[in-house]
This record gives structure tokens, sequence and C-alpha cells, in this order.
């Protein structure tokens, strides 16, 4: 009897420890994916250019992923009948895409419409947000105070300045609809470019950091490289919003780097491309990893199909330095 | 609350003025194991000639009121002989029983009208192993669990491989009190939920109630598991030994005083971390250059002492120790240079109760707890870089450490009052103090002696929160044929300037069938105050108790349940329906985990929504006998609704199992072989997976002339819980070898875990293959597993 335990514990072992060592693991079989069409469309009233994308929805198990839709046409239309179409390959323009020249479009409703072979039509709307900016109805105002400077000019060496900035930011906020912002430095921060081989002889950053910790109103977004900012409840909510910028700059001539201004982008941004950019940074940046993270549902305005139609208005905040 | 106190005072004073009329004699006290005086919890007593009966309490103690005359009492206990009386009632008397475990293994238990077949029992939805049939279980690793066991009973369902989280109708792991020796316990996992805290050799009893549950159980929605340790052996010294190739444990109990005063000690400890270590230091020894080392640990410790004050008084004092410790350094050396890395992981729980029972009159009985419950979590880690010069050197260092934990005083009075043979009532009232840490960072660094250093504290600050609850029960014997529980919970949360207060009505029914079998209704409102903030993927002792605060709603339960119960000979039968309807279900928001609770407010991170579970279930158990075991089959749908997850849709709850089915077999063929199989299958676990993927765009600048797109590929996961994995189906046996030594008695333990081989899926994952396609695949993590351990118990 005990042989025979021992002989079975052997073969029970053995098989055991076998199949630990190769891991134990089965493929799972997986619906095929019904591909559609995504959408990349963000448009603000005046510009000369502005590029669209579309490309076509991929299974997980596509190894060759996304692909660009050369053939799509997109019609632009607003609440008075007046649209815009344009696209397919004419329209295309390699390392950018389908783009659309001399925009100009008016306030109200905007109706996209984007159509290619072999996909289902899709749709998206948008309101185009008040035109933001340093005047007017919808006017953000700011105060900015040089809190601390360092210039330093050595004979071998480029030059170099580095500034903190006190910035107080007051963005317009309506009583009766919820204000959206995107506010961004032009020239951030970014490791990419220091990897880059070929260096500019002038060069810098400017970083754009809320002077709170942990404010609901404002949202620190990866993707846009930029904060997403939110009234939250209280009329006037975006009174004085505390930041602090940082910028660095170097370059042979001290003067021309101590002059080097700093450009911040202030957009007024649809509440669904606020929405859409931070579900496209939960997705890209789990904060607990992929394994410990609550799954995230992309967000689209784009019926049946993905993306994000957006509308905005933006204006440019100059802090130039004598 | 004062309204509610009113209520249930006059609710009480009235039935008393009912029972004051009655005119018979009370025949009370203890029921006892004669060979070591522990105290038999639930044994029954049964008068033929009145046809009624009682059974004991959480501590031993039954009180029944007779007639005046001669009457026949049959006292009666699983795994115990059955004795019959004869007794003279002339006025109240105090009468102690002593029974003796272990009927004849061909003997079949006799019955009779005893009181405690599952059709008598009024109470629904209460499942109880034999801690007999518990040790005996194939057990993985040799390594006996008793919620693993739990698992196998229909309505209570595992987390995943090999774990010991306990899901209970759709319910989470949270929503189970879990109370030792009256306790309750926050975290009971070791080795990452591999195991349970509780030693089995240490335990008298256990059982879980899922539903219909008495107004004396609160501040849970899902199940109350009661264990009770032993009380110690008032006669001798006893004691058991157990070694398995994953732990060993002891347990050792005794008289202080001989009939007097007893206690009992117990202690596990895993040797996993000394099996490994060796291993380690030997692959270090490869490349000098190079150090890792791991290290793991677990450990519990159980103690108890009881003391038999006087005919009328009893006091226990008992204490748990339990800690898990895992942690992982690795030390790089370059030429001068050298930087290290510790990361560390530990969690603890600790609880102290005393305990003072009291007979008032042979009618009252109370017993007062006072207890200290603590249970914490910390993990830190360490990166420290060194570099020496001849003269000098410099080291940088940077260390974070996270703490959260949990802290409760409580003072618990219950009241036992049998007014007469048709009402036994409970009472009570409950005073809870907790102190909650739902989360602190401490950052130090170091950068050399040129440049300041860093040290501060940032997270959520302690919680403190008082919790009291009153209740009142009254089981009621209308008739024969129809009998009830009926009772009222009152609960009470003050927490940060707000509180939350709610009345649960709890009401179960049984009616007795012509044909011997039993209809059982029950309803019974639940509130809980607390919430584990869990991530469903994987559960980890980075799980966050939180309160309920004036921004958290505490979580609510409806349940309603029907069900049939029938004994036929040695088997009982039962088939339950239930559904149960949960409010204010924590999660955290789409995009939210633990790491965001180290340096935000938790109570950001989070969403409340509302949940439905309901579902059939049946067992058929038998409990004595040479053959024993059960079969049991649950068909179950649990569903939640947030309306900030899964755009508000309503989705699967992760461990909805619509087939659940466990069969287990225990035989004894002789007093030298024991054999035991289990078989468990379960529908797939309802999982999000990564779907499909889009390429997303960002203009590169939202001002000026043609700005570029900068693209990137987002993948899109399924709607939440879309998928399953495999079923889990998986058999495990056990074959055990007993041999009577002359001063003790040792067995071999011989088991095999997943008999057949079976790849159970424990999580999934997209893999790239190497010629670029993608998969999706399944990890398994245990594969046929034998063992081996050995026990002695003298």
């Amino acid at each position: 009897m005990k042989q025979l335990l021992f002989l079975l514990s052997l073969i029970l072992g053995t098989t055991g420890c076998d199949k630990l060592s190769e891991g134990v693991v089965r493929d799972i079989d997986f619906p095929e994916h019904d591909p559609q069409i995504a959408v990349t469309f963000m448009a603000r009233p005046i510009a000369d250019t502005i590029v669209a994308r579309a490309h076509s929805s991929a299974g997980i198990l596509d190894s060759i992923g996304s692909k660009r839709i050369k053939e799509a046409v997109y019609t632009l239309e607003n609440a008075a009948g007046n649209s815009i179409t344009w696209g397919g390959e004419a329209d295309w323009v390699q390392g950018l895409g389908h783009v659309l020249t001399d925009v100009e479009l008016e306030d109200g409703n905007w109706t996209l419409t984007v159509e290619a072979p072999e996909f289902e039509t899709v749709t998206a709307a948008q309101v185009m947000p008040p035109r933001i900016d340093s005047t007017g109805s919808y006017a953000y105002a700011y105060t900015a105070i040089v809190e601390d400077e360092f210039l330093e000019e050595e004979e071998s060496e480029d030059a170099y300045v580095a500034r903190t900035i006190d910035f107080t930011l007051t963005l317009p906020d309506r009583s009766d609809a919820a204000d959206y912002f995107l506010v961004r430095a032009q020239k951030s921060f970014n490791w990419d470019d220091f990897e880059e081989e070929e260096e500019a002889e002038y060069d810098g950053y400017v970083v754009l950091n809320p002077r709170v910790e942990d404010d609901p109103r404002i949202e620190w977004n990866q993707p846009c490289r930029g904060y997403l900012i939110q009234d939250i409840d209280a009329v006037e909510a975006l009174n004085s919003l505390p930041f602090e910028l940082y910028q660095e700059a170097w370059g042979p001539e001290l003067e021309v780097i101590s002059a080097e201004p700093i450009v911040l982008e202030v957009c007024a941004i649809s509440a669904e491309m606020a929405q859409y950019y931070k579900r496209l940074d939960l997705i890209n940046n789990p904060s607990g990893g992929p394994l410990f993270t609550e799954p995230v549902l992309a967000y689209s305005n784009v019926s049946s199909g993905y993306g994000c139609f957006g509308l905005y208005t933006s204006s440019t905040l100059i802090l130039s330095f004598e | 609350m004062n309204h509610l106190f009113s209520v249930l005072v006059l609710s009480f004073l009235a039935l008393v003025a009912v029972g004051a009329q009655a005119q018979t004699h009370q025949l009370s006290g203890y029921i006892e194991d004669a060979a070591n005086g522990e105290m038999l919890l639930g044994a029954t007593l049964w008068c033929e000639s009145v046809q009624a009966g009682t059974g004991t309490n959480a501590y031993g103690f039954y009180s029944i009121a007779l007639p005046t005359g001669t009457h026949q009492l049959t006292v009666s206990y699983i795994g115990y002989t059955p004795q019959t009386y004869e007794i003279e009632l002339s006025g109240d008397l105090k009468l102690d029983f002593k029974l003796s475990a272990g009927i004849a293994i061909d003997e079949a238990v006799v019955t009779g009208e005893a009181f405690n077949r599952i059709e008598d029992q009024v109470q629904m939805s209460k499942m109880e192993i034999p801690m007999d049939q518990v040790r005996r279980l194939p057990a993985i690793g040799g390594e006996v669990d008793l919620l693993k066991s739990l698992q196998l009973m229909p309505g209570v369902q595992s987390g995943g491989e090999g774990t010991s989280g306990l899901y209970v109708r759709g319910g989470s792991p949270d929503q189970n009190l879990i109370i030792l020796d009256g306790v309750p316990l926050y975290s009971v996992s070791h080795l990452f939920g591999f195991f349970s805290v509780f030693n089995s050799d240490a335990v008298k009893q256990m059982t879980i109630t899922k539903g219909g549950f008495p107004a004396r159980f609160g501040g849970r929605l899902s199940s109350v598991l009661e264990v009770n340790m032993k009380d110690g052996n008032m006669k001798e010294v006893h004691g058991t030994a157990n070694v398995s190739i994953l732990a060993s444990k002891f347990m050792v109990e005794g008289p202080i005083i001989e009939d007097k005063a007893s206690f009992m000690l117990s202690g596990r400890r895993t040797y996993i971390d000394l099996i490994v270590n060796p291993i380690i230091a030997s692959i270090n020894k490869q490349n000098p250059d190079i150090t890792t080392d791991p290290r793991y640990f677990f450990y519990d410790l159980n103690g108890k002492v009881n003391w038999r004050v006087g005919k009328r008084d009893r006091v226990y004092l008992s204490f748990f120790n339990g800690k898990d410790d895992f942690g992982l350094a690795s030390t790089e050396r370059f030429g001068v240079s050298q930087s290290s890395i510790d990361f560390g992981l530990d969690w603890f729980n600790s609880v102290a109760a005393a305990r003072w029972n009291h007979e008032w009159t042979p009618k009252l009985f109370s017993n007062l707890t006072v207890t200290r419950s603590e249970y914490s979590f910390n993990t830190g880690i360490e990166f420290s870089v060194t570099e020496n010069t001849a003269s000098d050197s410099t080291t940088q260092r940077f260390n974070s450490l996270y703490r959260s934990g949990i802290v409760d005083h409580t003072a618990r009075m219950d009241f036992n009052y049998a007014l007469n043979n048709k009402h036994y009532l409970r009472f009570g009232g409950n005073l809870t103090l907790h102190r909650f840490n739902p989360g602190a960072t401490t950052f130090q660094a170091e950068f050399g002696q040129e440049f300041p250093g860093i040290d501060t504290t940032l997270g959520a600050e302690q919680v403190r929160s008082t919790e009291r609850f009153l209740y009142i029960e009254d089981e009621i014997r209308v008739s024969d044929q129809f009998r009830a529980n009926i009772g009222l919970h009152g609960a009470r949360l003050q927490v940060n300037g707000t509180s939350f207060t709610s009345l649960q009505p709890r009401v179960a029914l049984n009616f007795r069938l012509l044909n011997g079998g039993a209809l059982k209704v029950s309803y019974a409102r639940m509130n809980q105050f607390v919430h584990l903030l869990t991530n469903e993927g994987l559960a980890l002792p980075t799980d966050l108790w939180v309160p309920a605060t004036d921004q958290v709603d505490p979580q609510s339960s409806q349940q309603w349940a029907a069900g049939w119960a029938k004994t036929f000979g040695e088997i009982e039968c039962s088939v339950e329906g239930y559904y149960k309807f949960m409010d204010g279900l924590l999660s955290y928001r789409e995009g939210a985990s633990f790491s965001n609770t180290v340096n935000a407010n938790w109570e950001e991170q989070v969403t409340q929504g509302i949940g439905t579970a309901y579902g059939f279930e049946f067992l058929f158990q038998k409990k004595q006998g040479r053959t024993t075991g059960w079969i049991g089959y649950t068909l179950s749908w649990a569903e939640r609704q947030f309306d900030e997850i899964n755009s508000g849709n309503w989705f699967p709850y992760t461990y909805d199992r619509r087939h659940d089915a466990s069969v287990v077999l225990m035989h004894r063929f002789s007093d030298q072989i024991d054999f035991s199989a289990t078989w468990v299958y379960g529908t797939g676990r309802a999982l999000t997976l990564p779907e499909s993927t889009f390429r997303a765009f960002v203009p590169s600048s939202f001002t000026g002339y043609t700005p570029a797109l900068n693209g990137f590929d987002v993948e899109i996961p399924s709607a939440k819980n879309a998928y399953r994995t495999s079923p889990y189906h998986r058999a495990d046996v056990s074959l055990t070898f007993l041999k009577t030594e002359k001063h003790y008695e040792r067995s071999w333990i011989f088991s095999v875990y997943n008999l057949y081989n079976n790849l159970n899926p424990f999580f999934s994952l997209v893999d790239v293959n190497e010629d670029g396609s993608r998969t999706i695949r399944e990890y398994g993590i245990f594969p046929i597993i034998p063992s081996i351990a050995w026990r002695a118990e003298f």
C-alpha cells in the first residue's frame, strides 16, 4: 500500500510540476470585430487650415491595427443649411490628413457627416462655444508677477534663463451653461524633444502648474499637454485660478532668450471635447497599471463610430519680457 | 434614535406582560461535551410530553418552560450520542446536560422528534458544516481552510482560483459580517487571499447565514459568518500538531483549574520563506554584484481563557493576532556605486475580547462583550544610490510609506429571555467607536549634503465615527404548525457631523406541512456603514476600508427569500429562492485605482450605485454516518448599475455566476482509513476585455497655422463585464491514514488538488506573439498539486 501511494504521489507530482513549468495557458476565442469609422475633427471658427482624420477601428487581435481611410468624405453643415464638403484622395496631405483650408465657421449648431466606402456613415453634432478673448463678453483676465529670475551668461557656453511667475487666471463663467476650457503652454516640457538628435540654436520650455493640489476644477490632461478646466456649481467659480509658470530658455544670446515670451493657449471647448480628452487620458494612462485600474469606456459623440467632432474657440495669451 | 429606543422598550414590556400570566416552571442550564466540558452551541432539548423544544444559545445555555410533572427529555447534538432523561419538575430547576461525542459509525442518529431538523428551524438560509467534516475535506497544500469549505455550499462562491474570499448571494466580500468569538474581523486572508486566517484546529463551530437575518445581526448586507473558538478542555490537557508543505500549526488546550477554568492556545506559521531563501541565496552567489532577497511569511495566534466564576457567571478572554509580511529587496553594485530597492507590504489583524455571561434568572441570560479590533495595511518602497570615493561616501535616498487601517472599540450587551414556550426574546445593544485611517503616505528623500531633503505626509485624514444599534427579536411559536421570528434592528452612525439612521425590520416564518416538510419565508432589511474599496480584478490587501461619510452614503439592502425544507431519513433537503436589492454600493470610478487614494482624497475616486441578485439554491446534505457529504447547486443572477460606470447601463457583477455546483463526499472505510473527495463547477467569471482599437488624434496646437495632429492608438474595452472566463471545475481527493500510538493518534493525509489537471483561469491578458499577431489568453496558476500532511492529536 505504501509503495503504491509513493508511486501515485511521484506520478502526480511529476505531472503537476511539468504542467507548472509549461505555464498554465489557454487561448480564448474572440468574436470578429466589425470595423467602424473613427473620426477626429477639432475645429475653430477661423483658421487657415484644419485637419480631419478618419481611421477604421480594428479588433484587438488585429495585428495591423487601425488604418487611415483616405477615401473618407466629410460634410460640415450648419443649422441654416450652409455646408462645406472636403476629403477624399484629393484633399489628403501626407503626414497630416484631410486638410480643410480657409475655414470660417459661424456660431451655432454644426453637424459633421463622414462617409466612406464599406463603412456605415457617421454623424456628430456640436455647438460652437462662445468666442473667448482677452476682451469682449466672454473674456479671460490674468495677472502675472515674476517671482524669481535667474540669468546666466558664460563665454564658453549658452546663456541660460530661468523664471518663476505667479500667474492668476480668471476665466468666464456663464450662469446658464457649463463652461469648459483647455489652457496649455505652447512650448510645454516634453522629454521627447530632448531625445531628438538635432538641437535648436535657441530652445526652452514652459511648465504650467496649478498652485492648489487636487483642485477639482483643474485636471491635467496628458494627450493635450494642458489643463482641462471646468466650472463647478458656483457662479464665478473660475475667478482667480492660481498657477505657477516656470520658464527655462537657452541659446547663444542672453538678450534674445531673456526676452523669449511665454505663450499660452486659452481655449473654450465644448463639453463633448472635454469628455473625449478626459477619457483618452484615463485610458492611456491607467493610474494603477492595466491590471488594477477600473476599465474606462472610450467616449465618442460620433454616432455608430468612434472619435470626436469638437468645436472650440481659442486665444493666444502672450507674456512678454522686456 | 430616542423614538426608536422607546418603540423597542415598549415592545419588550408588552411581551413581558403577556408572559407574566403563564404558570410554568423553568428548566435551564448548559449542555456540554462530557469529555472536555466544552459548551455545545445549538444543541437541542426536546420534551416529548409537551411537544416542545429549545436549543442552546451561543454560550451553550438553554431555558425552557415546562408544566409540573414528569417529563421525558431528549438532548441531542450533531456528532454526539443523543441522551434521554426523565425528570420530575415541581419548581424551577437548573440542570446541566453532558453529551458524549462519537456515534458509532453505523449507528443511525436517533432524531425522533429532535428539535434541530432543518424543517424545525425558523431561521432559513443558515448553514453549518461540522468542524469534523471541515478537517476531513481535501485541502490545497494540506492546509485545511474554513472559508474554502464554505465555498462548497450553495449561495456561497469563491472569488477565483484558490482564493478564500466569500461572495454570498451576489454580494461583495465586504458585505459579510465575519465574527470571531463575537468580534468582527475586517481582513480574513493570508497569502494574498489564498488562505483564511482561521486555524481549523482552534475552531469549535462555524455557521453562515445568507438571508432571513435575525434582528440581533446587523452591519452587513449579505451574510453573517460566526466562528467560535474552542473554549479549552476543562478536564485534561490535549492538543494537536499539524505539519504540511506550506505551514505548521499547533493547538493545545487544558484546564487551569479542573472544571473551573481552562485555556486554549493555537498558532500557525508558514515557512515558504525558509524554503525559498536558500534557493535564492544560491542564485545570488552566481552573480555577487546583484543580490535579490525576497521574503514572505504569515502567522496567526489564537488564545482563549474560559473561567466559570460561579454557577451563574462565566468569563471568556480571547485574542487573535495574525500578520502577513511580503517584501522584495534588490541590490546592484557597479564599480564604486551601489543602488538598491526595497519593496515591502504587510497587513496585520489584532483582536481582543472579554465576555461575561450572567444568568440573572432561569429565564434571563445575558452576555456583555467588550472588544478591540485592529486591522492595518502598510506598503512602502525605498530607493537608494550610494557613491563611494576614497575620501567620501554620498547617498541619495527616497522612500515612501503608505499606511491605512481601522481600529474599533466595541461594547455589546445581549439578553436572551425565555418568556414562555411561545416567546423566546433576544434583545440588546451595541456601541462601536471606529477610527478609520483611509490612507496616508509619508515621503522622505535625501539628495546628499548639498541639497535639502524632503519629509512630508500626504493623504486622507483619520475619520472617527460612532456606530450604535439596538435590537429586539421574538421567536414565536404561534402553533405547532406555524412559528415565526420577528424583530427590529435600529442602527445609527455619526460621522463628520452627519448622522445616518436606519430601521430594519426582520421577519422569518415557518409553516410546517402535513407531510413533515416546512415552507419558510423571510424578509430582512440590512444596512452597512462601512465599505471596502476594491478593484474587482484581483483581491489584494490594498483593498481599503472606508466609512460612510457626508459624501458617501451607507449601503443598504432588502432581501426576500422563500424555501422548502425536509429531512428524508438522514438527508436534509432544502430549496430556496431569493431576491436581493442593494443600494449605496461603492466602486472606484472608471480609471481610478488604489494608487489614486495614495495621494488624493478617496471620496473623489468613488461612485455609488445599485445592484440586484436573485436565484435558487438546492442543498442535499448528510451530516452523520459512515458516508457523509452534500450536493449543492445554485442558479443565480447578480447585476449592478452605476450612473458613472458603463455609461450608466446595467452590467453583470464580476462574480455573477449562473451555475454553481458542488459535490462533497466523505467516507470512513474504517477507524484507520478516511476518504474524501470534492468536485466543483462554476460558470466563468464576468470580465471586461479590451475589444478594439482606433487611432485618436490631438492637435499639436489649438492656435496658429496648420496645427498637425498627433496620433496614438487607443484600446477600447468591452462593455463592463461583457465577457466570461472559461467555466471553473476541479476535483480534489484526500486519503487519510490514522493510527493510534501509545500517547497520541497520528494521521498521514495525502491529498491531490485539481485531480484531473484542469486549467482554471486566474486572469486574462492580450499577448503579442512573436509573429506580431495577438491572442487573448487565460492564465491559470494551479495545475494538479499533490500534497502530504502529518497530524498528531494527543
